[in-house]
């Protein structure tokens, strides 16, 4: 029987956690669902997916957006629904680009909203001074690796709570045999003898470093010539402000041995999880060149048996157990001052000489490794379980969920009734 | 030797918006009265009010100032307790374990507390709860009842034609749940329902008749035999059924009201307590402690 849960929650991973293939979306299912199976009252905001009227997906009410990204405008309505609703005091959940909010910080300014944020920190050290302040506006932050969490910390946040990581579906994400699924490997570019590399990205300019990856490719291509490279890039290959990935693999050399994934089938959302572990478990190493957040394919190669090519700044150093760091070449500010960095294309290219020179058998000790630390059910749930149980428990010992009802001994006196004349 | 009064309202302009400040403007006349200079501090005048060092601060309803702006200040402190400040909820304290045990917002309070001079509180079950969540911090203290006016709450000697009357009690904190099962519990009795208008639906016997001006109030107890309050929450004192009874009103209540705590034993003895012998028993405290300095 699920617990008694004090406070309703709004799940807000902005993309559709049920229509949706993204990272955010799949951190939206698996929450919304592992939460709702341990007794919370919960919805799914989802403006990216929903639009115009309230659909249900698992039993889960996934509340519209009529406004693109976070949907902003329609949070303090959907949290009041979710009240009538369910009768208990909403808390927003919410997995965002920290910068990129504005109104939910105001909405809590204001004291009209309590929410959790969940951020990717994807940035070097310092953290500029307009994100501390709104990320201070949050009733608790949850990074979602001990890079993160030391660095709000360390510059002087005080709600920043322990990290809790993204999850892999340890149950789906697992090693598979290739030669089981020869159409899968055609369709992939790759044959039995080729030395198999994916990339697993969404396409945005210099926050992925498609470029220094391509590079590094071309340069263990061409000191290894008779090396038969294959790669698949698994992302959209035209985007608005993002590259174009046929003209680019193009102008670097490799566009003879790429392939990429098919734009409208990402559009109809026809690559989901399954689709994924295919992918990742047909590949000889997944390449993760940019300063990530967390980046989910790295962890979920691993559970795969792939080794992973990642930067030696941010979560991924935390997250690669099979693979190789390779050294930034230097860092950067974007427009919205976060210091960012890119992967040096020698580093990759001497990580790929390594990874073909090694036996695939190298680079098993990732299963055990993802399969112990994160897996939703085993891992990643029960932490949020017991963060939110610490946080209704918080609440309710300042008497914010509701005013409290007096004690059973003031009951039983108002009740003994006198009369004095 | 100045007393500054610190209060979230201002009862000097509006001594009768509630009992808070008509229990202050009273003391407050009885201080002019004894000579003393007072100035009222509220939350609207405080930045052009400058307090010196030796100027000695009455606290009363301070929830909006918070205790942190007196801690550390160098100057005497008379706190003077009207509802439970240290509540979130300050109107309906629920005597609950968590609040005796581990109020979250206790400690700041209790720094307060511990370094008035007195803690004056209206009764002694408003002494009681707080004695159970701070101990010695609440030390030395004095118990002073609200002053009511004997002379304005007095049996006029008219009939009294009608059964129960209730004021405010429509209110959650106020018993209106008690009031809604009494109700239902005599459905022959009826009951004049004075004040804010309840949330809820009331019970066919129960006659609202909505807010009475104060200086009617006399008059309408007179009217009735018996006051109705049940209160669900402890309540320092109750100004409210004081006045009844002085009024020559037959209680039915129970012992959740300050008031009844005092333990009065008929309306003489009330009028003694009450009254302008409220307000000299309140300077005659603040005065044995300032004195012995």
């Amino acid at each position: 029987m699920a617990a008694d849960r004090k406070c309703s929650l709004l799940i807000h991973p902005k993309d559709s956690p049920f229509t949706v293939h993204s990272g955010y979306s799949v951190w939206g299912k698996y929450i919304s669902i592992g939460l709702k199976d341990a007794g919370w009252p919960l919805a799914v905001y989802a403006p990216v997916g929903v639009k115009y009227n309230v659909l249900t997906f698992d039993d889960i009410d996934c509340y519209p957006g009529t406004e693109e990204s976070f949907g902003e405008n329609l949070v303090d309505m959907h949290l009041d629904r979710l009240k009538r609703e369910t009768g208990k005091e909403p808390l927003l959940l919410q997995i965002a680009d920290c910068w990129a909010l504005t109104r939910t910080y105001d909405l809590a300014r204001q004291g009209k909203i309590r929410f959790i944020i969940t951020p990717p920190v994807d940035w070097i050290s310092p953290t500029p001074q307009y994100i501390l302040k709104k990320l201070s506006c949050a009733m608790v932050v949850v990074p979602w690796c001990r890079y993160g969490q030391d660095m709000l910390r360390r510059e002087g946040l005080k709600n920043v709570r322990d990290f809790i990581p993204l999850g892999v579906n340890t149950d789906l994400f697992q090693p598979l045999d290739r030669s089981k699924f020869p159409e899968t490997m055609k369709s992939l570019g790759f044959e039995e003898d080729t030395f198999n590399l994916v990339i697993i990205s969404a396409n945005q300019f210099l926050r992925k470093p498609f470029a220094e990856i391509f590079w590094g490719i071309k340069m263990f291509m061409d000191a290894n010539p008779n090396v038969k490279v294959r790669l698949y890039v698994h992302a959209p290959t035209v985007v608005k402000g993002g590259y174009n990935l046929s003209d680019l693999a193009k102008h670097i050399g490799i566009d003879k041995i790429t392939k990429t994934s098919d734009d409208y089938a990402h559009i109809c959302g026809d690559y989901d999880e399954k689709t994924v572990v295919k992918i990742l478990a047909m590949a000889d190493c997944l390449l993760m060149g940019g300063l990530e957040g967390f980046g989910m394919p790295t962890i979920e190669a691993q559970a795969c048996g792939t080794p992973v090519i990642g930067l030696n700044v941010g979560s991924t150093a935390e997250l690669v157990k099979s693979g190789i760091l390779v050294p930034p070449k230097g860092t950067f500010y974007i427009p919205n001052l976060l210091t960012k960095a890119l992967p040096h294309e020698k580093g990759i290219a001497d990580a790929l000489q390594v990874i073909h020179d090694s036996p695939r058998s190298k680079w098993k000790s990732g299963i055990k490794f993802v399969r112990e630390n994160f897996d939703w059910k085993r891992c990643v749930i029960p932490k949020w379980i017991k963060l939110l149980e610490d946080i209704e428990g918080e609440l309710d010992g300042r008497c914010e969920l509701e005013i409290p009802k007096p004690s059973e001994t003031l009951v039983e006196q108002s009740k003994d009734i006198k009369v004095i004349s | 030797m100045r007393f500054i009064w610190l209060q979230d309202l201002n009862f000097v302009e509006n001594p009768y918006s509630g009992g808070a400040q008509a229990t202050d403007f009273s003391h407050y006349q009885e201080g002019i009265k004894k000579g003393y200079e007072q100035v009222l501090i509220t939350p609207q005048n405080w930045r052009n009010m400058p307090i010196q060092e030796e100027d000695i601060l009455i606290l009363s309803n301070i929830k909006n100032f918070g205790p942190e702006r007196f801690v550390d200040k160098p100057n005497p402190i008379i706190m003077f307790h009207h509802d439970y400040l240290f509540c979130r909820y300050r109107l309906f304290y629920p005597q609950l374990e968590k609040c005796i045990k581990s109020c979250a917002y206790k400690e700041p309070w209790e720094k307060l507390f511990k370094k008035a001079k007195l803690n004056i509180f209206l009764s002694p079950l408003h002494y009681k709860m707080h004695k159970e969540v701070f101990g010695d911090s609440i030390e030395p203290h004095a118990l002073v009842p609200s002053p009511v006016d004997p002379d304005k709450f007095c049996g006029m000697k008219k009939e009294r034609k009608k059964d129960v009357i209730t004021v405010n009690t429509a209110l959650p904190f106020k018993g209106r749940d008690n009031l809604i099962a009494w109700a239902h519990d005599n459905p022959d009795r009826k009951i004049t329902v004075v004040g804010a208008r309840s949330d809820v639906p009331l019970p066919s016997n129960c006659e609202y008749i909505g807010v009475v001006p104060y200086a009617k109030m006399p008059e309408l107890y007179n009217e009735h035999r018996f006051y109705l309050e049940l209160a669900g929450t402890p309540q320092p004192f109750n100004r409210t059924i004081c006045e009844s009874y002085l009024s020559g009103c037959s209680l039915i209540t129970n012992d959740l009201l300050g008031f009844v705590s005092w333990g009065w034993k008929s309306r003489d003895e009330v009028r003694k307590k009450v009254g302008k012998n409220a307000s000299k028993w309140f300077w005659k405290a603040i005065e044995k402690v300032i004195k012995c300095e």
